[in-house]
């Protein structure tokens, strides 16, 4: 049977329909967060925004240029704002790479990770690229960002996001992110923007909605803790790894930023942005999770209008 | 490379390095220590074909911006015409980088009449 969403419709026809389509991921859902406007911006569809491309491109040329499509500023991002169309290919900026389509909340993990021109960069899960070629214009093009992914079928997205937006210092590598464990201290910055089971992409696609099963998760968490591992080791102490999903599945958040802090010396950062989140668990499911995790930024999509996101800012001593 | 691109557009890029793919296609990037376990560096950067360099919309914004020689500026309708991936009038001979302003598109060829258009159809716009 064919389970229709309507975005507009009574909060309760919403809740219906998931529990229809995906009766494990409801109840998920109620328990991290129960409220009617949870729900209903869980299946509102997503605001269009793009990030000004300053590896080309001038903030303020572009604003100017693009002022009768742009709708407004994206607050915690300089160079992110929202537009009122999605027919990309119809817009010069875009087809440059002056312009690059990406989510607002995914414009977070670059911004706080203290990048500057000259630093070695490791992304551990690239593909398909918008948060690396962000990576690329903080450091000016200058420096080195290791760009890998696991999956074969996903470098070539990234291969030509990073073409598009003339980002030259990039080495794409084709690697279980695991392997990065052995460059221990070679790297200034990390990004862990980790695969995830993609709960806060319903809005996205509805697809996610059938897609997800929570027994997905706990072998998504096991890999998720490795990959966050593997990059901590690489990095250089003094140095800022971002871990960041767009989920917000406990097990995949709270609890793999738990285990990096219980296992190792790293201390988790607030980030300092304009962005309202919502409490992190430091309790879920039974599980009990450090007080440091409170620290982390959980965004719920009716706080921002965001898709649901997950950022911890981690340093290493 | 080097002297072509001194030679066609007068521009020095030193901190940049080149690689020749297949089909006589350019490649550029800057090194780092992990240039070894890279199974891609660079970005495409233009074709050097019989009579000249052709660069790609990534290069002409690379050497755009500083080339002293060879650049043709287009008016903002001549530009969309061009992003449509037409070809636009020009008295010039040769490869010339396209630019409106800020924005570079790539170079085009002219035979003193007609500047013919290499922007490939995944980056054209169907209409403004």
């Amino acid at each position: 049977m064919r389970v229709l969403i309507n975005p507009e419709g009574d909060v309760e026809e919403i809740k219906d329909a998931l529990r229809a389509i995906n009766p494990e991921l409801y109840e998920r859902l109620l328990k991290i967060d129960g409220s009617d406007d949870f729900f209903r911006y869980m299946v509102k569809p997503l605001k269009i925004s793009v990030r000004v491309n300053t590896l080309k491109a001038e903030i303020e040329e572009v604003r100017e240029n693009l002022s009768e499509i742009i709708t407004g500023k994206v607050p915690w991002c300089e160079e992110g704002f929202y537009i009122s169309t999605n027919e990309f290919s119809k817009i010069p900026e875009h087809q440059l790479g002056m312009i690059f389509s990406q989510e607002a909340a995914s414009m977070i993990p670059p911004v706080v990770m203290e990048l500057q021109p000259g630093m070695t960069v490791l992304d551990i899960a690239a593909s398909p690229g918008a948060k690396t070629t962000q990576m690329a214009q903080y450091l000016h093009n200058d420096g080195c960002i290791v760009a890998n992914d696991v999956k074969h079928s996903r470098i070539n997205i990234l291969i030509s996001n990073l073409q598009r937006c003339g980002v030259l210092i990039a080495k794409v590598t084709l690697r279980d992110g695991r392997y990065f464990g052995r460059f221990q201290n070679r790297f200034d910055a990390a990004l862990v923007d980790a695969p995830c089971s993609n709960m806060g992409m319903i809005r996205k696609n509805y697809r996610n909605i059938s897609l997800w099963k929570l027994r997905d998760c706990y072998g998504l968490s096991r890999l998720q803790k490795d990959l966050l591992m593997a990059a901590y080791k690489a990095t250089k102490p003094g140095g800022v790894v971002v871990y960041s999903t767009c989920t917000l599945e406990p097990l995949e958040n709270e609890e793999v930023v738990d285990y990096l802090l219980r296992n190792t010396d790293a201390e988790i950062e607030e980030i300092k942005l304009p962005v309202k989140g919502v409490r992190p668990f430091t309790e879920f499911d039974g599980k009990k999770y450090s007080q440091e995790v409170k620290k982390c930024l959980r965004l719920h999509p009716q706080i921002n209008d965001t898709e649901g996101f997950f950022v911890a800012k981690l340093r290493k001593p | 490379m080097r002297n072509l691109l001194k030679e066609q557009f007068g521009v020095e890029l030193p901190e940049i390095k080149f690689y020749l793919g297949g089909k006589n296609r350019v490649y550029v990037y800057k090194s780092c220590e992990f240039d070894d376990i890279a199974f891609q560096r660079g970005i495409y950067f233009g074709t050097i074909e019989k009579d000249g360099l052709r660069l790609s919309i990534e290069g002409s914004f690379i050497v755009g911006k500083i080339a002293k020689k060879n650049v043709i500026e287009l008016d903002a309708e001549n530009f969309r015409r061009w992003m449509r991936g037409e070809d636009v009038e020009a008295g010039v001979e040769g490869y010339y980088i396209v630019k409106c302003g800020n924005y570079f598109a790539g170079c085009g060829k002219g035979n003193g009449r007609i500047l013919r258009n290499f922007v490939p159809k995944d980056r054209r716009i169907a209409k403004f």
